[in-house]
């Protein structure tokens, strides 16, 4: 994994309304089309490991951690392990690419969590 | 590995009455004012006022004409801008550079068209 890759453990993939919902954003619009981008990199193209590992790798690594750590070099917190998705999205671009200094990819970051809190509670 | 990279131009026109205001272009791209990512958008209107301001002003149907062979527009837009400029709006033609900050560079790789009561604005051109 380089640093660039993002890596969102979640119990629940939060459908496009919501997430454009909870960015304040309306349905149609520039700002809608967009964040239909952002989502779709963060939710539709990303790589979700855990399935990865059930249906392919559970035969090569004994647990998901080993998998994680040793394929991906990622470290994750038992708590967020035991998360149904593990999504890896490789060097997000555009309104998430952290070469430009106004990238929105911690405020999305944020707003990801948040909705997974809300679901959590 | 080297990196090599081109940058990109986008050409886009603005019609409408009056000088687009920071809360018509929020509404218009349907971003609420205290979004999250609102600030994304206020650099959106920032650049994009700038490049406005530093556009080229369309008054007569015949300069229209001449960018047929540009092929900067499409046929639609075209016509439209034909029209602003019989109805007496303000047509401006201007571009975006992939290369300044956040805010331009997603203007200029996005296809987009931004339509108000108030103003018009179409970058659908857009090559690399």
């Amino acid at each position: 994994m380089t640093k660039k890759d993002l890596v969102l453990p979640l119990r629940r993939i939060p459908p496009l309304g919501e997430f454009l919902d909870a960015l304040q954003i309306k349905p149609a619009g520039l700002a809608a089309q967009l964040f239909t981008g952002v989502y779709n990199q963060l939710f539709v193209w990303s790589t979700d490991l855990r399935a990865q590992y059930d249906q392919y790798y559970c035969v090569e690594y004994p647990t998901l951690a080993a998998y994680l750590e040793i394929a991906h070099e990622i470290y994750l917190e038992p708590t967020e392990l035991e998360k149904t998705h593990i999504l890896k999205i490789k060097a997000p671009g555009g309104v998430l690419e952290e070469a430009y200094d106004d990238n929105v990819r911690d405020t999305v970051i944020d707003c990801v969590r948040e909705l997974e809190s809300s679901y959590e509670d | 590995m080297d990196f090599v990279s081109n940058s990109s131009s986008t050409s886009f026109v603005y019609i409408a009455r009056e000088m687009l205001s920071r809360d018509d272009f929020l509404t218009a791209a349907g971003v609420g004012p205290d979004s999250p990512v609102a600030p994304l958008f206020n650099g959106m209107f920032d650049e994009l006022k700038t490049q406005i301001d530093r556009g080229t002003v369309l008054t007569r149907v015949e300069e229209v004409d001449g960018l047929e062979d540009r092929q900067d527009f499409t046929p639609d837009v075209l016509d439209r801008m034909k029209k602003g400029i019989e109805d007496g709006q303000t047509v401006t033609i201007g571009h975006f550079s992939s290369e300044n900050n956040l805010a331009e560079m997603t203007l200029c790789t996005e296809i987009f068209e931004i339509e108000s009561e108030r103003f018009f604005i179409n970058a659908y051109d857009n090559y690399w």
